[in-house]
């Protein structure tokens, strides 16, 4: 019996059968209205970007360079759909690029039992750019980069992380915002390791601020939720009205410090922090009222 | 003794040989050129002549119709096909059991080029190229607007969709090279490709260029799948529909001067 199992195991390796099969997706899209809906199941290895070459290559955790799918709508809207939650996959990965006139669009999201990352870049010359992603793992990092600018409109940003399983690791993520009106940001993170700031210590991530959001003419809004031990969140606010940032950050060993400046009225900070090993810094220059409310227990 | 009588009499039934069939076609002139061939053994539909090497239907005035279906268990399908036309070509060919190669090349001044393939029961090599003043249409044979079991092109081996003719005397399948995809262009018109590929190993290249919007829809199941498509439009909608199943590369470049992008892509 052994050496008929040993046998049939032998020629399954001599087959060569993959098991763990990979899936690339690059795309390019340049028009008025672009849509791209991509949908990747059971992949060893689940890819959506755009041709290497140019400026702007990254590396992926394998060591992989490539460039960003591209969107360029020109005077027009861009719409990116991305799943890479079915089945069975050991990494996620997504880096885009959206430019248009009127709006960009971006949400993904991202399930495996490995790493999950997206980088995206959002520029958009007279609307708005939102996002909305997701990212669970029970291994692994999970990495969100985000950047959006608007010349006329809002920003908008959503990202819910979840990695809490046996071999989990860190949540990332960085944002960074800058709008004519107002940026908006939500960010929730459960796991072990979560920061809302650089997450320079990765491979192929940028270095340099926290988390950014600047308004020349309105307004800035964050609220992150942290949960795990060892939560950090950087965050630099800079607005023209009211700077409002919520941080919760539950569990042991939990770091929160903030910048604000507000040149026409004022900024509000409110951090909570449990359970133990906490550290909290502020910095507020307003026009108007500077609240700062930090409960640590 | 006996027995090896009997043996070498029956020897033809158990080891039946099929005869090589070859058609020679070269058809020019007349409102409508319509050929039909039925061949089963080792088939070649090709021209008479050396240069050019495949057969030809051409007509100033008229349309030309090329159906044809081959079949040989042991062996080789093979059909090389040039149809130029004022009015419009139209191409039915169904390859099974063997190897097959299609190599189909329509050019209509002011028609409608119209394609459908078949390859079933072995590896399959298309080489396609489509040129048109109005359209050109692949689309599956229900007429669908998505991948059907019946698509334009269905694929079951290991199966190639690539353009330019490979050159050389050596026309293996290395030779089909992903910077050589099919070609659908239509000057004032509009494109439209159905595929589906079931091999272990797949490769479609496509390059789509027109003037009111292209469309694609690409079906690749089992082994390993590339897929590259091109499309570019000026004034219309590109829209790209992939399924694939296995281990999947796609790559996509679409751009619409004044029109809009779509694009659908399911990994699997």
């Amino acid at each position: 019996m052994k050496k008929l199992v040993a046998f049939i195991v032998t020629i399954i390796i001599m087959s060569g059968i993959d098991f763990a099969q990979s899936n690339e997706a690059a795309l390019q899209q340049i028009g008025t209205l672009n849509t791209s809906v991509i949908t990747q199941h059971d992949g060893g290895l689940n890819v959506i970007t755009g041709p290497s070459g140019g400026s702007n290559n990254i590396i992926d955790h394998f060591g992989n360079t490539y460039g960003p799918a591209l969107q360029d709508a020109g005077s027009g809207t861009n719409t990116f759909r991305a799943d890479q939650s079915l089945g069975s996959t050991l990494y996620n990965f997504i880096y885009t690029q959206q430019h248009g006139l009127i709006h960009n669009d971006f949400m993904a999201t991202q399930q495996n039992a490995g790493s999950d990352r997206f980088r995206n870049n959002q520029t958009s010359g007279a609307a708005s750019n939102f996002v909305d992603a997701v990212q669970v793992g029970s291994g692994g990092y999970n990495t969100a980069e985000n950047t959006q600018t608007t010349e006329f409109n809002d920003n908008n940003f959503s990202l819910r992380q979840n990695n809490t399983g046996t071999n989990s690791h860190q949540n990332y993520a960085l944002v960074y915002e800058t709008a004519k009106y107002g940026n908006t940001v939500f960010v929730g993170q459960t796991g072990q390791d979560n920061g809302l700031y650089d997450a320079s210590s990765l491979p192929g991530l940028v270095s340099g601020d926290p988390s950014y959001q600047s308004s020349t003419d309105g307004f800035n809004s964050l609220q992150v939720y942290q949960t795990g031990n060892g939560n950090n969140t950087g965050l630099h606010m800079e607005g023209f009205y009211d700077n409002r940032a919520f941080v919760t950050q539950t569990g042991d060993l939990n770091t929160s410090a903030s910048y604000q400046i507000s040149t026409g009225a004022g900024n509000i900070l409110d951090v909570t922090q449990t359970t133990s090993g906490n550290s909290s810094s502020l910095l507020q220059t307003g026009a108007g009222s500077n609240i700062g409310v930090v409960y640590q227990h | 003794m006996k027995s090896g009588i009997f043996i070498i009499l029956f020897l033809p039934y158990l080891f039946p040989t099929f005869a090589q069939n070859e058609a020679y076609i070269e058809q020019a002139g007349g409102s409508i050129t319509k050929t039909e061939i039925k061949q089963i053994g080792v088939n070649i539909i090709k021209g008479i002549a050396e240069l050019p090497d495949a057969a030809s239907q051409i007509t100033s005035i008229g349309t030309n119709i090329l159906i044809t279906k081959q079949d040989n268990v042991l062996g080789l399908n093979q059909i090389e096909l040039f149809q130029i036309a004022s009015m419009g070509n139209y191409a039915d060919i169904q390859q099974q059991n063997g190897s097959h190669t299609i190599k189909l090349s329509q050019i209509t001044e002011s028609g409608l080029n119209e394609a459908y393939t078949f390859q079933v029961n072995g590896s399959g090599f298309i080489n396609l190229e489509m040129s048109s003043l109005m359209n050109n249409i692949i689309p599956g044979r229900e007429n669908s607007e998505i991948n059907s079991d019946n698509p334009g092109i269905y694929q079951d081996g290991h199966n190639y969709l690539v353009g330019a003719f490979p050159t050389g005397d050596n026309e293996s399948p290395s030779l089909y090279d992903i910077n050589k995809p099919a070609i659908q262009y239509s000057s004032i018109g509009s494109n439209w490709l159905e595929v589906q590929q079931r091999g272990n190993d797949n490769y479609t290249g496509l390059d789509q260029r027109s003037f009111l919007g292209n469309k694609a829809l690409i079906n690749q199941e089992n082994g390993n799948n590339v897929l590259s498509v091109i499309q570019f439009s000026l004034s219309g909608k590109n829209y790209l529909y992939v399924d694939q199943k296995g281990n999947c590369s796609a790559s996509i470049y679409q751009n619409s001067v004044s029109g809009d992008n779509q694009a659908i892509i399911i990994q699997n």
